[in-house]
């Protein structure tokens, strides 16, 4: 009962590391996307600024999610009983990882939420692999303890996030609503200067 | 060292600059071979980690040499947030007579090592980014990689002090505004004042 629970705590924390990573990644995107359309306002560039800034939002309501579930507040149990609900009422389809929608020709393509917190998980690993790869071509070269114990925490990491990432699509049924509904919320909250958690990560 | 054939074949099939998604998603059912492939390329040689530990790879193989283009779309890949900036971005855009001998670039990211000789890395702070926008935007691109205006280029360079810039007679000033380069200046001011402080 105790691992289990140390298991979900490791889950949830290796999410809101992958979700902090990715708004951090799409906001140095966005960044240089604005700077670009300031010069040139073509109709491309506002459509993919309006996308990161929605992707952005969805990742932030997820990790606030993430981050409530230790403490189970009042809302959460609310939004979790609508989750359900509206689940039931939605006829039953496999949720699977996919590519960008487009909605149009020139329109720049959405991503459903699932695949958006999926590429989260996804870019994180890849980072852990990336450091992993960096030590262990040095550890090749020359061999140390310090760096050997690097290695094993690294592949440690890497194990529970690939089965946090497993873990996501058990909550694949939830994941649009709560990344729709907290997303917007943290949204207006960002508006009218309303200060919630998930504020301190880069908000751009 | 002794390759996997699979692996040499795969090799051979990727683009100059990838990522290790990229391999993976080219791997699909052998994906977890692919930190073994890419970590013997490297011991081997074949390919190098653009700005370890990003991963992001360049293939080095006497065929294909790394041509100006695959640097500017390493450098891309590794750092999203990347801008051409002092005598650097001046010279891409002939305003500048006299050539850079190293590319200066300005990225977000803390960790700034990478593999190219010839290319200088500084950090810039998030809203660094918001006063380019707010003082008109960049100047075009350069191989993918935005480039900042003249007086951009000038009020960063005498705001940040850690960028070459050309001779003031091997400046082209045609189009050049006072009255911007004021207005630049006082956006990265701040910014400036504000590491200082930090330091």
């Amino acid at each position: 009962m105790r691992t289990q629970h140390s298991d979900l705590f490791c889950h949830r924390q290796l999410g809101l590391e992958a979700m902090e990573a990715r708004v951090q990644a799409l906001g140095e995107y966005l960044a240089v996307y604005r700077a670009s359309y300031a010069a040139v306002p073509t109709r491309q560039y506002r459509l993919r600024i309006r996308e990161l800034r929605r992707d952005i939002w969805r990742l932030r309501g997820w990790a606030w999610y993430l981050a409530a579930l230790e403490q189970r507040p009042f809302w959460l149990r609310l939004l979790e009983m609508v989750t359900v609900l509206f689940a039931s009422l939605l006829p039953g389809r496999t949720v699977t990882a996919s590519r960008r929608r487009s909605r149009g020709q020139d329109d720049v393509a959405h991503l459903p939420s699932i695949s958006l917190l999926e590429r989260a998980y996804a870019a994180l690993e890849d980072d852990l692999q990336g450091r992993m790869l960096t030590l262990q071509l040095a550890q090749r070269q020359r061999p140390s303890n310090r760096r050997e114990q690097s290695l094993e925490r690294l592949a440690e990491k890497l194990l529970k996030l690939q089965h946090a990432r497993q873990q996501l699509w058990q909550e694949s049924g939830r994941v649009p609503l709560i990344c729709a509904v907290l997303g917007s919320v943290l949204r207006m909250a960002g508006w009218i200067g309303l200060v919630l958690p998930q504020t301190d990560m880069a908000d751009r | 060292m002794t390759l996997e054939d699979g692996s040499t074949t795969v090799l051979a099939q990727l683009p100059t600059v990838f990522s290790l998604a990229d391999l993976k998603q080219r791997m699909g059912d052998d994906a977890q071979h692919a930190m073994e492939w890419v970590l013997d390329w490297l011991d081997s040689g074949l390919v190098r980690q653009v700005a370890p530990p990003r991963p992001v790879f360049l293939r080095v193989d006497g065929e294909h040499p790394v041509t100006e283009e695959d640097q500017y779309l390493a450098l891309l890949r590794a750092f999203p947030s990347v801008v051409i900036v002092g005598g650097s971005a001046l010279w891409r855009q002939k305003i500048s007579r006299q050539q850079d001998m190293f590319l200066d670039c300005c990225v977000h990211e803390q960790d700034r090592d990478c593999v190219f000789s010839d290319v200088r890395l500084h950090w810039r702070p998030e809203s660094w980014w918001e006063a380019l926008r707010q003082s008109g935007g960049v100047a075009g691109s350069y191989h993918g990689i935005p480039l900042l205006s003249v007086e951009q280029a000038l009020a960063d360079a005498t705001t940040f002090t850690d960028v070459w810039m050309p001779d003031q007679d091997a400046i082209d000033w045609q189009g050049f505004s006072s009255q911007r380069l004021l207005q630049v200046k006082m956006l990265f001011k701040p910014l400036a004042e504000r590491l200082t402080t930090d330091a």
